[in-house]
């Protein structure tokens, strides 16, 4: 009871500033963030640090978050690790096939505040 | 060529000398001019048979001009619409009494199941003597048309999107910002207020061209259920009440209809709920102080939609839209009337012509400084007619304006 967990949370994304506020104002002193920026180091540090989190975006350099996610959920390791998508892409097609490969959360970027952002992290992180 | 095969087979059906001696009376010396002609030109007789289809016909519908020859045109080409049903388009234009266009957004189902985008218009025949005698079907593919808009389209969704990570930035680094007010000076904390409101203008405006582009390519998919429209206002009405309050203006929902009736029509209940919503919002912005904004709905016959329409903008081509819906729809009172009353600004008269295009503001509305993307409408009138609905209204400057939305009742 008396023991905090330290949360691990994994940041794929590719925008520096983005990390930047991400890691800045989020959940807190029981939560550790790392970050990978390529697609191929985002799969390899998922299987290495088994996050409690995994917050993907969808478009990144040579991958789509969607096929990201798709190898995460083909490796007995790290199929049942959370994942919550911060994306851009509103694309009814892209968020129905996201949820399909089992994620806790969908985030379109841009379309709610910082206060909503944190809370529904937070929850993610329950 | 296609003659020779007309002389083959004795055509089908009735009459077939009348047939023959129309052909040769009328078309077979042009039969050359037609077979250069790239658009697919289809001739029938009254009854709707096909005497002749130039070679161009193939192209489009992957059927030889002969094959198609003999055959009646309601079961040899297969036309398809989103918006419309399109048997009233072969049955108009049979009918002989005028040229009829089929609507945007009509395909051609092909043997193997393709859709051509297609622009087709049937024009009546008349012999040297001014005898009604068959019409002349032209249909002209827009495969490249509509390949080239959708790129247009695709290229402002990738734009859109792309603005959103900028846009997140911003928004969420200046909601960080004043989360620390203490750090502040009051002047900055002021101008990170400003910034923010912007922002949001610019995030509606971003978010209704990605809605624009997605409507435009066809990428949204309506989810069709019976709805009641007065649920939908209720909504759309709860949500503005804070405006409304601000704007001092009252909101009054069905005044004349019986208390619990229900008003429903076949539509996408979420996409109905964002029509509403802009154009109560409207009301209530472009109001008075002071203002009222109506909302009615009644039961009503064409004649009588008929009759608002031509007298309104938007409404013009009121007739083609009762022709287009489908047959057993069209009785008496079997359209549901929806209309938004405002005491407001109006449309100045001489932009009337234009409220329903994209970025359209009226310079009224602009001089007093009322923000807005000029994309409401826009959206509100895409959204209502590919739900079958139409959309006109009438509006008269200091006075206010009224949006009517027609509806096929369910």
């Amino acid at each position: 009871m008396f023991e905090k967990k330290i949360k691990k949370v994994l940041l794929i994304e590719d925008d520096p500033a983005m990390l930047k506020i991400l890691q800045s104002h989020f959940p807190g002193e029981n939560t550790e963030f790392s970050i990978a920026i390529l697609p191929d180091e985002g799969i390899r540090k998922v299987g290495e640090s088994l996050p409690d989190l995994v917050i993907l975006d969808m478009m990144l350099p040579g991958k789509s978050g969607l096929e990201i996610l798709n190898t995460i959920r083909a490796n007995s390791k790290t199929k049942k690790i959370p994942v919550l998508v911060l994306s851009i892409v509103s694309e009814p097609n892209t968020i129905a096939k996201a949820k399909k490969l089992g994620i806790i959360d969908y985030i379109i970027k841009g379309t709610i505040s910082l206060d909503e952002l944190e809370k529904r992290i937070k929850d993610a992180l329950q | 060529m296609i003659n020779k095969n007309k002389q083959k087979k004795p055509l089908p059906n009735h009459k077939p000398e009348e047939d023959k001696k129309f052909l040769k009376g009328n078309i077979k010396h042009l039969e050359p001019l037609l077979a250069s002609i790239r658009e697919a030109i289809i001739i029938t007789n009254k009854n709707g048979k096909i005497l002749l289809a130039n070679p161009a016909t193939e192209l489009i519908t992957g059927v030889l001009p002969g094959d198609l020859v003999g055959k009646n045109i309601s079961n040899a080409i297969s036309f398809e619409c989103t918006k419309i049903n399109p048997g009233w388009f072969l049955k108009e234009a049979l009918s002989g009494s005028r040229v009829v266009k089929l609507p945007e957004e009509c395909f051609i189902v092909g043997r193997d199941e393709t859709k051509t985008p297609v622009m087709a218009i049937g024009a009546p025949l008349y012999s040297p003597e001014g005898e009604y005698e068959g019409v002349v079907f032209t249909v002209h593919d827009l495969i490249e048309e509509v390949r080239a808009r959708n790129r247009e389209y695709e290229f402002l969704s990738y734009i859109s999107h792309q603005i959103r990570q900028p846009l997140a930035l911003f928004r969420w680094s200046i909601e960080a910002m004043l989360r620390e007010k203490e750090k502040l000076d009051p002047r900055h904390e002021d101008m990170l207020h400003d910034l923010y409101s912007s922002s949001n203008r610019f995030k509606g405006f971003i978010n209704d061209l990605i809605d624009i582009s997605r409507l435009q390519i066809g990428k949204i998919k309506f989810n069709i259920t019976e709805v009641d429209i007065r649920k939908i206002v209720e909504r759309a009405v709860n949500e503005t009440k804070t405006i409304a309050i601000t704007h001092n203006v009252t909101v009054i929902q069905f005044p004349e209809a019986e208390p619990g009736g229900f008003f429903f029509v076949r539509g996408d209940s979420d996409r109905l709920y964002d029509v509403f919503l802009n154009l109560i919002t409207n009301a209530i912005l472009y109001n008075r102080p002071d203002g009222t904004v109506t909302i009615n709905a009644k039961f009503e016959n064409e004649e009588a939609i008929g009759y608002l329409a031509l007298k309104g903008h938007g409404g013009e081509n009121i007739s083609e839209y009762f022709q287009s819906v489908p047959e057993q729809k069209i009785e008496k009172k079997s359209f549901l009337l929806v209309s938004i009353v405002d005491t407001g600004l109006g449309i100045p008269e001489e932009q009337q012509n234009k409220a329903f295009g994209s970025f359209f503001r009226g310079d009224n509305v602009v001089q007093k400084g009322i923000s807005g993307t000029g994309l409401g409408l826009f959206i509100v009138k895409i959204i209502v007619e590919s739900l079958g609905g139409k959309i006109f209204f009438q509006s008269k400057e200091n006075v206010g304006t009224t949006f009517y939305i027609v509806f096929p009742i369910v």
